[in-house]
């Protein structure tokens, strides 16, 4: 009853306040309370709480099989996998990294070796063919030398011993490089000068060599230049033997 | 492989001659003498002999002294008729120098001239005779190079890298001892070589004398021939090096030497009677 007078205390205040009320519509509200406050509310049963925490219960342990489930979902998952392979891509990369630390030290040494061989071998060859354009008879000599220690000869040394072979004013000279160039026979180049610079020798010692190393090569295409060198009628008379000689082997 | 002398404006630079006119009686012999810079290296002295001899001999001095003589004595006086011959120059020589190198140009109008050459010795010479005559050169230091298709050449008491070809002459070259650095090259096709070796020098050798003889009284240590492959598109050949190699001493300067059909002689200094 304490609840009503305070209900009635309140609602007396609300009317003192609200003067543009009608008595009608206190009326109504003052019914309506009393109807609000005289019902009952029941209390919660046992059962309901009860309920309550099964469910609470129900839902933790569904919360843990979700995180298990989770983590066994985890390591099945494609994202998984993505992330194993970056992972060992990126330890992938960090040993190389050390290990290029290592032994990376030996592989840019072998760089360097083989860039400066490179690099050695190209001042060979120009000091080769500043060498052919010296005076003495002696370094250039040593030039042609250096030549046949070569390994490999590319066409600018071929064809400055060529040049060598037809133009050097020196006849020893000239015989040096026509042995030089037999060791590089198997260039086509090599044989189509030798053929050529058959008929531009005058030296006895080199037409003989020319001679020999046409018929060992078997050169038919150079039985013509032999021809027109026997036309020489100062040719040595050995040398002559030789060339007929080579000329009947060669046809 | 242009001699300075080709370029037309170095001929400018013609520094000068001395034409000493020595005119004797009997030899008829000719002196030209060329005085050299003494400040400036000594360059090379250039010589082709159109017929007749070259004989060189190395001093200490700075000047270059020619003398030429021909070979055969003008015939006397024509005693029938009664004009006296004055005798006229049988060959023209001149002389270009350009920093220290001299070239020497002779023409003789078909005469036979043999040449006497004084140099420094430190001077190197480059010398061709064309016919008819020897090539010797005496006590150089500098480097030498020599033809001579048919006639004989002597090099004696050289010490400087030489370079010596002949066609049908022989070569003797009696070395003062060997300048390591420079390779020596001696061909012959029909004549015999013979080199003279200072004892204990070092030398390597490579010998190649198809049809004649190689013969040795130096200690030679031979190598044996190496094969060498050569692949010409399907066909492999194995081809046995043509050169005898060889080493004095354990090896040094490279000496070349290629005769034909001559013989090669090899020999120690003690063992020549000829000394210089």
């Amino acid at each position: 009853m304490k609840k009503k007078n305070i209900s009635e205390r309140k609602i007396q205040d609300l009317l003192n306040d609200q003067k543009g009320i009608s008595d009608d519509e206190v009326k109504h509200l003052k019914k309506m309370y009393d109807i609000l406050l005289n019902e009952d509310i029941p209390e919660p049963p046992d059962s309901l709480d009860n309920r309550f925490y099964s469910l609470l219960k129900d839902s933790i342990r569904k919360g843990e099989r979700n995180y298990s489930a989770r983590l066994s979902g985890l390591f099945k998952s494609e994202s998984f996998r993505v992330m194993t392979r970056i992972a060992a891509g990126i330890a992938l990369f960090i040993t190389g990294w050390f290990g290029a630390g290592i032994t990376g030290s030996n592989q840019t040494d072998d760089k360097q070796i083989a860039e400066l061989t490179r690099e050695v071998s190209g001042l060979r060859q120009s000091l080769v063919l500043t060498m052919l354009s010296q005076d003495s008879p002696s370094e250039r000599i040593q030039a042609v030398n250096m030549v046949s220690e070569m390994n490999e000869a590319d066409s600018k040394i071929i064809k400055s011993m060529l040049s060598t072979l037809n133009n050097d004013p020196n006849n020893n000279v000239r015989l040096v490089a026509l042995e030089t160039l037999t060791l590089y026979v198997d260039y086509p180049e090599v044989r189509e000068g030798l053929v050529k610079s058959i008929s531009m020798q005058e030296s006895p010692l080199i037409q003989y060599r020319l001679a020999e190393i046409m018929q060992a090569l078997q050169e038919t295409s150079s039985v013509p230049e032999f021809q027109k060198v026997l036309t020489d009628l100062t040719l040595d008379y050995s040398v002559r033997e030789r060339i007929n000689e080579t000329i009947e082997v060669l046809l | 492989m242009k001699t300075p002398f080709e370029n037309r404006s170095i001929r400018l630079a013609f520094i000068s001659i001395l034409f000493l006119m020595s005119c004797c009686a009997f030899t008829q012999s000719e002196d030209l003498i060329i005085e050299l810079d003494k400040v400036k290296h000594y360059g090379y002295l250039q010589f082709d002999n159109p017929k007749g001899s070259v004989n060189i001999n190395g001093y200490e001095g700075n000047m270059i002294i020619v003398t030429g003589t021909p070979r055969f004595r003008e015939k006397g006086q024509d005693q029938q008729v009664s004009y006296r011959k004055i005798s006229q120059p049988r060959f023209s020589l001149s002389a270009e120098v350009k920093d220290n190198n001299v070239l020497l140009i002779c023409e003789s109008y078909g005469n036979t001239i043999d040449f006497d050459i004084q140099v420094p010795n430190s001077m190197s010479v480059k010398i061709k005779c064309l016919d008819n005559g020897e090539v010797s050169v005496y006590s150089i230091n500098g480097e030498i190079e020599i033809e001579n298709e048919y006639g004989n050449i002597f090099a004696g008491n050289i010490s400087g890298s030489s370079v010596i070809n002949t066609t049908y002459g022989n070569i003797r070259v009696v070395f003062k001892e060997l300048v390591s650095g420079k390779p020596c090259m001696f061909t012959s096709f029909d004549g015999d070589i013979e080199v003279v070796f200072p004892e204990n020098e070092k030398a390597s050798l490579k010998i190649s004398s198809p049809g004649g003889e190689i013969l040795s009284q130096v200690n030679l240590k031979t190598y044996e021939r190496k094969a060498r492959l050569q692949s010409d598109q399907d066909i492999k050949r194995y081809t046995l090096e043509n050169w005898t190699t060889a080493t004095l001493n354990g090896g040094g300067t490279e000496i070349i030497i290629s005769s034909y059909s001559g013989n090669i002689i090899l020999k120690h200094k003690k063992d020549v009677t000829f000394q210089f």
